[in-house]
């Protein structure tokens, strides 16, 4: 039953596609016929290469265009426009300083405001770019004295996704120098709390006790160390667990001013 | 009797001819390919003194107090020297040897000094940059136009600073021990102090760094201090893990 009725489907399907066939191919005798035609020697006048009357005709095309000066046009308005501001200010019987003074500040401003609400600008950004290359070529620099110099280039908030924040790390983690250790870490506390995990790494790094507890210190500052940092800290090796008993004590007790 | 007098003055003779021969100076003269060249020492133990002068080659005078006069006969034998056109590099070669040196270099030379168990340090008027790192030792830093970086694990560290230069960076790092520094009242610093236990003293009036209000606690502060001695011009950082630290105030 299913099958009788796939055969008569397929009978339909067939009849209609030899209908479109003819169709189709009674079309294209047609456009066979007009093609012929079109191609015909002498029966369309068509220029299969530019002709003489081409050139002529663009130059004819041309020469009757309006002569027009785009400068003169410019230099004719801003006169216009001057012409208008000078008679408002000749016709108003007020003082003219004033006026134009206010228009200035007006103006300035806006600019002002501008620039407030726009934020940093592309500009600012290229500049800050310039700047973290010098910071890195810097910090590259065999004199720790040269090296130093690097941390004036710095602003004091850091992004903790920023390309520096990473080469301060390493220089935290492998300068030959405690001193440019030591003040890399005061850069990298702005980067707290997100640079955290990789403080606490970095006192692996770390043999100088001052830089260990300063480490740790500045670690503290930002928030008290949690049982498992305070647990992970004491299992490394090259930590003194007393020492890092008495930073946390001195650090709950001792007041830390800036003079 | 007379043969044991002929001893003793035998002996006293060999005595004093050792102790003589002992203190006697080895003299070596290094030149370098320019007056600005990086000098480089590592010095594993025992004193040295480094001056800035005008010539243009580094003059080293080395002296063995504790040392036999045979076992220090020549120079090869006591000192390694590396040379090229940007740094001469000398590094004493026997470690239980006490090395005494004074050492003359141009104005001009930067130096970088590198010690192990040091007694005295003492390094003054060069016009370049300095950086020292020693284990142990007394550290006196006097008459630097150039920046100076210096950490000492354990010891004590005296700065005469008197040239203030926008450019200049000092730093002196000290894991035990006090760290002194000798300025004139016209001193003009930008000063970084961390100080973990210790007392910090000050000759001078240090202003609170602007936006930071006097007495409070800034926002990334760590045992730590920063303020300003007049305009701030020269960078001076401090750091001490135990030990005093003294601002004084010196005459002219």
């Amino acid at each position: 039953m299913v099958k009788s009725h796939k055969n008569v489907v397929n009978k339909a399907f067939i009849e209609e596609a030899c209908a479109e066939n003819a169709a189709t191919s009674a079309e294209m005798q047609s456009h066979d016929a007009f093609m012929e035609a079109f191609f015909a020697e002498g029966t369309l006048d068509v220029e299969v290469q530019p002709g003489t009357q081409l050139k002529q005709r663009f130059y004819q095309e041309l020469s009757n265009y309006p002569k027009t000066d785009s400068h003169q046009g410019l230099i004719a308005k801003m006169k216009r426009m001057l012409g208008s501001v000078a008679q408002f200010f000749t016709t108003t019987n007020v003082n003219f300083a004033p006026q134009l003074l206010t228009i200035v500040i007006a103006f300035t401003s806006g600019v002002v405001v501008d620039r407030a609400l726009q934020g940093p600008s592309a500009i600012d950004a290229e500049q800050q770019s310039l700047k973290n290359l010098l910071v890195v070529a810097l910090l590259n620099q065999s004199s720790a004295p040269e090296r130093l110099t690097a941390f004036n280039f710095i602003d004091s908030k850091l992004s903790y996704d920023s390309e520096l924040t990473g080469h301060l790390l390493e220089v935290l983690k492998n300068d030959e120098s405690d001193g440019v250790r030591l003040a890399v870490l005061k850069h990298l506390a702005g980067a707290l709390p997100y640079a955290r995990k990789e403080l606490i790494e970095a006192l692996r790094y770390q043999n100088s006790v001052l830089v260990q507890m300063t480490i740790i210190n500045v670690l503290m500052h930002h928030s008290p160390l949690s049982a498992e940092e305070a647990n992970k800290i004491s299992e490394m090796q090259n930590i003194d667990a007393n020492l890092l008993n008495d930073a946390i004590i001195l650090k709950r007790d001792k007041q830390v001013n800036v003079i | 009797m007379r043969i044991l007098t002929h001893v003793i003055m035998a002996y006293v003779v060999l005595f004093s001819y050792s102790v003589t021969a002992s203190e006697a100076d080895l003299s070596h003269s290094l030149t370098p390919a320019t007056s600005t060249s990086h000098f480089i020492v590592n010095l594993t133990r025992g004193d040295i003194s480094i001056v800035g002068y005008d010539g243009n080659s580094i003059n080293i005078t080395a002296n063995f107090p504790e040392q036999k006069s045979d076992r220090a006969s020549s120079w090869e034998s006591m000192f390694n020297v590396r040379q090229n056109n940007r740094f001469i590099e000398l590094s004493t070669k026997k470690d239980e040897v006490f090395y005494s040196l004074v050492v003359q270099v141009p104005h001009q030379t930067q130096l970088t000094l590198r010690a192990l168990d040091a007694k005295q340090l003492s390094i003054a008027g060069l016009e370049s940059n300095v950086e020292i790192s020693a284990k142990t030792g007394k550290l006196r830093v006097s008459d630097i136009k150039g920046s100076v970086v210096a950490t000492v694990s354990n010891g004590r560290i005296v700065a005469n600073l008197t040239h203030f230069k926008r450019e200049n960076i000092y730093s002196f790092t000290l894991g035990q021990g006090d760290i002194d520094v000798n300025m004139s009242k016209f001193a003009d610093v930008l000063l970084e102090i961390i100080n973990h236990q210790g007392q910090l003293s000050s000759d001078f009036e240090i202003s609170p760094l602007q936006g930071v209000a006097p007495g409070s606690v800034s926002e990334n502060t760590y045992f730590s201090t920063s303020g300003v001695i007049n305009k701030g011009i020269s960078k001076l950082m401090l750091n001490s893990f135990y030990g005093d630290i003294n601002l004084n105030k010196i005459e002219e």
